[in-house]
């Protein structure tokens, strides 16, 4: 991987990062106001939320060129 | 009856709230693949600036109050992944470089202070 290549990947990773915190953020504010009475949790679940699928989606983008993706061949019989 | 009525009023409309939002992060895309997070949040950038202050505006022309111009917010023009990068490299050859010029000096060093003490 180049170091262009690196650089745009963080990037994208930090962008996704801070989407996906303010949206969990966001929609947890939303279900705390309207369903859960202002309690604290749904913030908190909602930007954990976000975070743990931008750090899923960071470690795939970043695992992806070395990943190998084999199939099973079955044996011909002689 | 009316109390009935409205607490399911008012359900409905947490509802529909509830799920407009959940609606609006679907179809954004914004819980999606890393790319489209990052087409949304340029997009955002380019929109929201504007966007405000022609809401300012609005809202100073309707309640007849000026806002203050707010000065220019300074721009750096500082490069962190390049200075740090060159920080780097400048540390590392330094390092590297380290030993043979502790010993060049210490030997220029010698031979001043024997030229001193002749």
């Amino acid at each position: 991987m180049s170091d262009s290549e690196l650089g745009r990947k963080w990037d994208r990773c930090m962008a996704d990062t801070v989407v996906k915190i303010g949206t969990g953020f966001g929609l947890g504010l939303v279900f705390s106001l309207t369903f859960f009475k202002r309690r604290m949790w749904p913030l908190a679940f909602g930007s954990g939320m976000g975070l743990g699928m931008a750090y899923s989606n960071c470690q795939h983008d970043f695992q992806a060129p070395y990943l190998l993706h084999g199939k099973y061949v079955k044996e011909q019989e002689q | 009856m009316v109390p009935r009525v409205w607490s399911l009023m008012r359900f409905l409309i947490k509802g529909s709230v509830a799920g407009g939002a959940v609606y609006l992060v679907y179809d954004q895309e914004l819980l999606g693949p890393s790319d489209k997070s990052q087409a949304v949040l340029q997009k955002a950038e380019e929109v929201v600036p504007p966007a405000m202050y022609q809401f300012s505006q609005y809202v100073c022309e309707q309640t007849g109050l000026k806002m203050p111009q707010l000065p220019a917010p300074p721009k750096f023009n500082f490069h962190i992944r390049d200075t740090w990068n060159s920080g780097i490299i400048t540390v590392m050859s330094a390092l590297s470089v380290a030993p043979s010029k502790a010993c060049e000096y210490s030997k220029e060093g010698w031979e001043y202070l024997k030229e001193r003490t002749k």
